[in-house]
């Protein structure tokens, strides 16, 4: 671990400040890996997601939805902003470093994925911004057009 | 989650509500036709909006055309002894024909396109802009001064009392709110606050209005004749209303509270008018018992509906959105929802969104800020 920035947080720690900020959350650290699963409801509107943070020591956090299952909008064929087995992408590279607590950064960031997923399921449209190699959105391009008009 | 249906209604209803640019075009529009009249009309007169311009609680017609119907009255200082009915429609007539021929002769190429009679008042047509200026003839009330008029009937053969001004200046008392932003609005231009019209604010209260009579207008698309009138649900909605600031617990309070302004006075249903007591709201519930019945089952709709939203709490935001679209639109719902969106990343960027213990997201408690992150994929290998 000698590459590890000195000021990196260690995974007991950061699972300390996740149940300070989200009481009910639940996790283990096992050789130096985090796992913890809890519960977030963006909005009084939404639903209660269940979602499950592993983070080993000097990797990368992956966050993914264990219930309800994710669905799609009605003309999507993929969810936006996720990676490969629906981990949600959340930050472009260079945005999370490992000094900083996942407490106050992937927790409300997943929060507002959960929210503008909501949001997309209605519209169609992410409204949460970033970055996207191709479009997330519906690709029937005759559709895509309604979108925009709406 | 009360907070949050306000939100999604208000920016609904904001997508229905007249742009400040159109109706700053139509104010220009019929003051000039006012100038005009003053000018070249051999009458002392004036002309000013009356109705839901008025009041600031214009919704979009839900018509083929969508165009913005603006209600105004034109009053002639001529007194009711000297004057018949048909002959005041006709002076007014032709003076807005005269007025629209002197806009031609001078090259003028923003006057109405059509200047037609309906059965009460003159249509001055504007399809360019999307408006139409409805101009009522009417004369001075000597019997309800200073603001009541008198107009013609649908027959031309009795007056009719009316007093638009005084009904707005009802309105007005009806809310601290609507008070208190008129009087800082009178306070940054330095006039005194009777000088500034309710139309250039948006407080609950006319929000509310257009909720109801959106909702109303939806509801009865294909049964005009049996639609409440816009002016008793607005009536009724200002009574029952006790300052509250939240859009969607102002609703509901308002329309549980309605039913207490509704009177039988030995038989009949009446709703008088705030600002003439003779005036019945609800005289065609007399006529057609059927009126009243509608506006039993839109008032029993949209409680409903309301109900519902709030039970839908938990359930999924994108539940609730399309359970507000059902009845309130979609499109308009849609727009609000994706404005949600767009509001709460401009949050994220400024900083001013935070989480609370059970994972909600908030603008304003005091609970751990967001920080400034971009969403990013998909890709196959994106962390790289």
């Amino acid at each position: 671990m000698a590459s590890t920035p000195t000021r990196a947080v260690n995974p007991a720690r950061q699972l300390t400040v996740i149940r300070l900020v989200l009481p009910a959350a639940t996790g283990t650290v096992r050789s130096g890996e985090l796992d913890c699963v809890m519960s977030i409801q963006p909005s009084p509107a939404s639903q209660t997601y269940t979602v499950r943070l592993r983070y080993q020591h000097g990797r990368h956090p992956q966050v993914t939805v264990i219930d309800p299952q994710l669905t799609l909008h009605p003309d999507a064929q993929a969810l936006p902003h996720v990676y490969p087995k629906e981990e949600l992408c959340l930050y472009y590279p260079g945005e999370w470093r490992y000094d900083m607590l996942l407490a106050t950064t992937i927790l409300p960031w997943t929060a507002e994925w959960l929210m503008h997923y909501e949001l997309w399921l209605i519209t169609g449209r992410w409204t949460g911004g970033g970055h996207t190699g191709r479009s997330t959105l519906c690709r029937d391009r005759r559709c895509r057009r309604d979108i925009g008009r709406a | 989650m009360e907070q949050m249906l306000s939100m999604l209604l208000d920016g609904a209803v904001e997508t229905l509500d007249i742009s400040p640019d159109l109706q700053q075009v139509a104010i220009e529009r019929y003051e000039e036709v006012g100038t005009w009249l003053a000018e070249h009309g051999g009458y002392r007169c004036r002309i000013y909006p009356q109705g839901s311009f008025r009041l600031g609680t214009v919704v979009r017609p839900d018509s083929s055309t969508g165009e913005y119907d603006i209600d105004l009255v034109c009053w002639l200082l001529i007194a009711k002894e000297n004057i018949t009915q048909a002959d005041l429609k006709q002076r007014v007539g032709d003076l807005l024909h005269a007025y629209m021929r002197w806009k031609k002769r001078h090259g003028h190429t923003d006057g109405p396109k059509i200047c037609e009679a309906r059965r009460r008042c003159w249509t001055l047509a504007y399809p360019d802009h999307g408006f139409h200026l409805d101009v009522l003839p009417t004369i001075p009330d000597v019997e309800y001064p200073p603001t009541g008029i008198l107009l013609t009937d649908k027959q031309l053969y009795r007056w009719q009392h009316s007093n638009p001004i005084g009904y707005a200046n009802w309105f007005r008392t009806r809310s601290e709110e609507l008070q208190l932003r008129l009087t800082e609005a009178a306070l940054k231009r330095n006039v005194n606050i009777a000088d500034v019209p309710e139309w250039e604010v948006r407080t609950t209260l006319q929000r509310v209005v257009q909720v109801l009579k959106w909702h109303c207008m939806l509801r009865f698309a294909r049964d005009p004749d049996n639609r409440p009138l816009s002016i008793l649900i607005t009536t009724l909605a200002a009574r029952a209303y006790r300052g509250e600031l939240d859009l969607f617990t102002a609703t509901r309070n308002m329309l549980a509270g309605m039913d207490d302004h509704i009177e039988n006075r030995h038989g009949t249903w009446w709703i008088p008018n705030p600002a003439h007591e003779e005036e019945n709201f609800a005289d065609k519930w007399n006529e057609y018992p059927e009126r009243r019945e509608a506006f039993i089952a839109w008032h029993r709709d949209i409680t409903g509906v309301l109900d519902d939203l709030v039970q839908l709490q938990g359930k999924g935001l994108q539940v609730v959105v399309s359970r507000m679209a059902e009845s309130f639109g979609h499109d308009a719902v849609q727009l609000s929802a994706q404005q949600y969106g767009d509001r709460l990343r401009r949050h994220t960027e400024a900083g001013t969104l935070h989480m609370t213990s059970t994972g909600l997201l908030t603008t304003t408690a005091a609970s751990a800020p967001v920080r400034g992150h971009t969403f990013y994929g998909q890709h196959t290998d994106p962390r790289g």
